[in-house]
């Protein structure tokens, strides 16, 4: 079954300025048009390859669009779904903004949901703030909160830079234990996009490789003395599915996502991913003009592909590479320009997998699926 | 063989099948007294997918014309692909 994920900036307004967050865009012709929007739907499910679609709805922040928005993105996809074909909508929100109106909708429509939550409240509040300056912690709680009273699947998503490593996994893990928050994932802060940067040159924030291991391992070691089955922490899953010799779910284990994932800007203009923003050797084309069929043939995603063959030709020889695939090209991208480790022959994710191989007894080693968005994005 | 004479394909079948069994539930809801027909509407609406869902609801009101002609172009270009 080919599947394709949209990650749909259907906004870039935003109404936090978290302090790593370069994603927000203010002024007007920030928020997709109704005539993207539908060639876009269009697009991606007349496509007759796409037997299953997922729309990721990102911002900037996607509840600061009206209910009607959505409700005309889901007139859409109903029109043009065609029929025996799996359509998905996963909501990538930042909490602040979920009221019951919207969280109705939400669970009658099925939608997936991912929360924006960066630990404790001295952490969370000191990055995830109001253009004010105001912290949104105790409004992301209202939004969880909102969100469980009706029933809607929700995960939750942190971003680790320095401040949460000096706070150490256990406060970040019994955090999210104390909150009764069962499902969540970390994503590994990341500075600008340099396309041109040399290997070595300094990026402020970025937690490169070794230090987001050494973070997750002690993770692992937290979740398996837990022992509870029902938390499900995104990153130790997928290398336990894998291990379980199950395939990738997360996008990041999957190998090559060229093709796969594709992020969708308000203007129509479409590029490999999320994380990739600034770097024009991954922008594709429009959706406006050009077909799906067309974005993976083009110039632009052939040179992605072959830079990417390359890539995992030189680490294909490590012992943990029919585990993680070559890992996510976003890492290796900043890995290579940054992280004055860096090791060509690894993307840097062995020892993590080695740790979770060597701790995880069998009965551990098959999650089962989960509602959290598997698919990594910057916040 | 007279190919213009084909049996239906697969998708027209089961549209056929989905439209009398549709036919049916109708005319047996319509027989319920109407807290019953109510509990079966919730069931069935349960049991539909979102877009199914969506379907039911119908979009009157949500698109203006000109949204609605630009979604028929779209249909019937077929996307130009």
């Amino acid at each position: 079954m080919a599947e394709c994920s949209l990650i749909v900036k259907a906004t870039r307004l935003c109404n936090l300025r978290c302090t790593y967050c370069h994603d927000w865009r203010a002024g007007p012709g920030q928020t997709m048009r109704f005539d993207v929007l539908a060639r876009m739907t269009a697009a991606a499910l007349r496509d007759p390859s796409h037997d299953a679609v997922t729309f990721y709805w990102h911002g900037g922040e996607p509840s600061v669009l009206p209910l009607a928005y959505f409700q005309r993105a889901l007139a859409i996809q109903a029109r043009f779904a065609r029929e025996g074909q799996q359509v998905r909508n996963v909501f990538q929100t930042n909490g602040t903004r979920i009221s019951d109106a919207l969280a109705r909708f939400l669970s009658e429509y099925e939608f997936s949901t991912g929360i924006s939550i960066d630990g404790p409240p001295r952490l969370h509040d000191r990055r995830r703030r109001y253009v004010s300056g105001r912290g949104s912690f105790d409004d992301v709680a209202r939004g969880i909160q909102t969100l469980r009273d009706h029933g809607v699947p929700t995960g939750v998503l942190m971003v680790v830079d320095e401040a949460t490593l000096e706070i150490g996994p256990e406060a970040i893990f019994n955090f999210f234990i104390e909150q009764g928050i069962k499902t969540f994932g970390f994503n590994a802060v990341c500075p600008e996009n340099q396309p041109d940067a040399a290997p070595g040159t300094p990026a402020h924030p970025y937690v490169a490789s070794a230090a987001m291991t050494e973070f997750m391992a002690g993770i692992f070691d937290l979740w398996l003395a837990h022992g509870d089955r029902d938390v499900h922490i995104r990153e130790i899953d997928a290398i336990l599915s894998r291990l379980a010799g199950q395939p990738a779910r997360q996008c990041q284990l999957q190998g090559n996502c060229l093709g796969s994932y594709f992020i969708i800007e308000p203007d129509g203009e479409v590029a490999h991913c999320g994380l990739f923003v600034g770097d024009p050797a991954y922008r594709l084309g429009n959706i406006r003009t050009d077909s799906f069929a067309a974005l993976r043939a083009g110039l632009a995603m052939s040179a992605l592909r072959r830079a990417r063959q390359d890539e995992l030709a030189t680490t294909s020889a490590c012992p943990e590479f029919g585990i993680c695939n070559g890992w996510c090209p976003h890492q290796s991208y900043l890995s290579r320009r940054h992280d004055p480790s860096h090791r060509a022959e690894c993307c840097g994710l062995d020892g993590l997998i080695r740790h979770i191989r060597r701790s995880a007894p069998p009965s551990r080693q098959s999650p089962v699926p989960l509602p959290v968005p598997v698919v990594r994005s910057r916040a | 063989m007279d190919t213009d004479a084909a049996e239906p394909d697969g998708l027209e079948r089961r549209q056929r099948a989905l439209a009398a069994f549709t036919a049916r539930l109708d005319e047996y809801a319509a027989g319920l007294p109407p807290r019953e027909r109510r509990l079966l509407e919730v069931i069935i609406y349960r049991a539909m997918s979102p877009l199914e869902r969506v379907r039911a609801h119908g979009d009157v009101g949500l698109l203006t014309p000109d949204e609605e002609r630009l979604l028929s172009e779209l249909d019937e270009d077929n996307l130009g692909r």
